[in-house]
């Protein structure tokens, strides 16, 4: 019985681990993937290009920029 | 009263002396992280004498019931150690070397059951202590086990040491289990929160 307990645990403890440690490489991945476009909708929203470093009055949008501003 | 009932008590009040024992020490070293985190501390009332009425403690605890409170100081010793692996100590020994050093020592004088039953059981209530403790720790600079492992795992950690002493030592488990629950109750409404005892 107790050693059944102990097991358990010691399986919780193991899955808990293995969980933590994939999600984080899991979580790492999608923010690799997230924070560019993120950063680059939050520098647009300020009114300059993250990538270009260009205020949005000089730069000739694209058509789906145009879009998003309007 | 009965003879057993009597024997539980006598291991209850062995392991609560041997606890204060240990809390008295432990707030005599930390004396001065206590007073930067504004924690309560036994030193602010006992000042020089703290040490004496520790091995006062022990030794009472001692004469209750040896086989249960000597094995809980040493492992309690060992596990404090463990916070300070690379430091040096007065005995020229690293933190490392010197619980090692302490829990051989242990294991030769009280055998294996009662050591690692011990190391097990302080174990448990250092990460318990640790997992409550992880804000005020925090706010002090400690680094404490719940920090490096993190906090589910340290709680989970804390439960499997639990078992494993119990598994280990059923006769002593409860006894020690009980002593250091009402322990911890009477330092939470001694010192009104803090609860670190081993």
């Amino acid at each position: 019985m107790l050693l059944n307990l102990i097991i358990m645990v010691s399986i919780l403890l193991i899955g808990y681990l293995w969980g933590k440690h994939d999600g984080r490489i899991e979580g790492y991945q999608r923010g690799v993937v997230h924070v560019p476009l993120l950063l680059r909708e939050q520098s647009l929203e300020q009114g300059y290009c993250l990538l270009c470093k260009e205020e949005l009055e000089n730069k000739s949008f694209s058509n789906n920029e145009k879009t998003y501003f309007s | 009263m009965s003879p057993t009932i009597f024997e539980w008590i006598v291991n209850i009040i062995a392991v609560l002396l041997c606890a204060f024992a240990v809390k008295l020490m432990d707030d005599y070293l930390d004396v001065d992280l206590d007073a930067r985190g504004e924690h309560p501390n036994f030193t602010h009332r006992f000042g020089k004498g703290t040490p004496i009425y520790a091995m006062l403690s022990l030794a009472l605890a001692a004469s209750s019931n040896a086989p249960l409170s000597l094995p809980l100081f040493f492992a309690s010793y060992s596990i404090g150690m463990f916070h300070d692996v690379k430091e040096f100590f007065p005995s020229g020994l690293s933190g490392l070397q010197e619980s090692m050093l302490i829990f051989l020592i242990g294991l030769l004088l009280w055998g294996w059951q009662s050591m690692f039953f011990s190391l097990f059981f302080i174990l448990s209530i250092q990460l318990f202590d640790d997992y409550l403790d992880i804000h005020t720790d925090q706010l002090t600079g400690y680094r404490n086990f719940a920090h490096r492992f993190g906090k589910t795992e340290c709680l989970l950690l804390s439960l499997l040491s639990l078992l494993i002493s119990w598994w280990l030592d059923v006769l002593f488990f409860f006894p020690a289990l009980i002593g250091a629950i009402i322990f911890y109750c009477l330092i939470f409404f001694y010192q009104g929160g803090k609860s670190s005892c081993y």
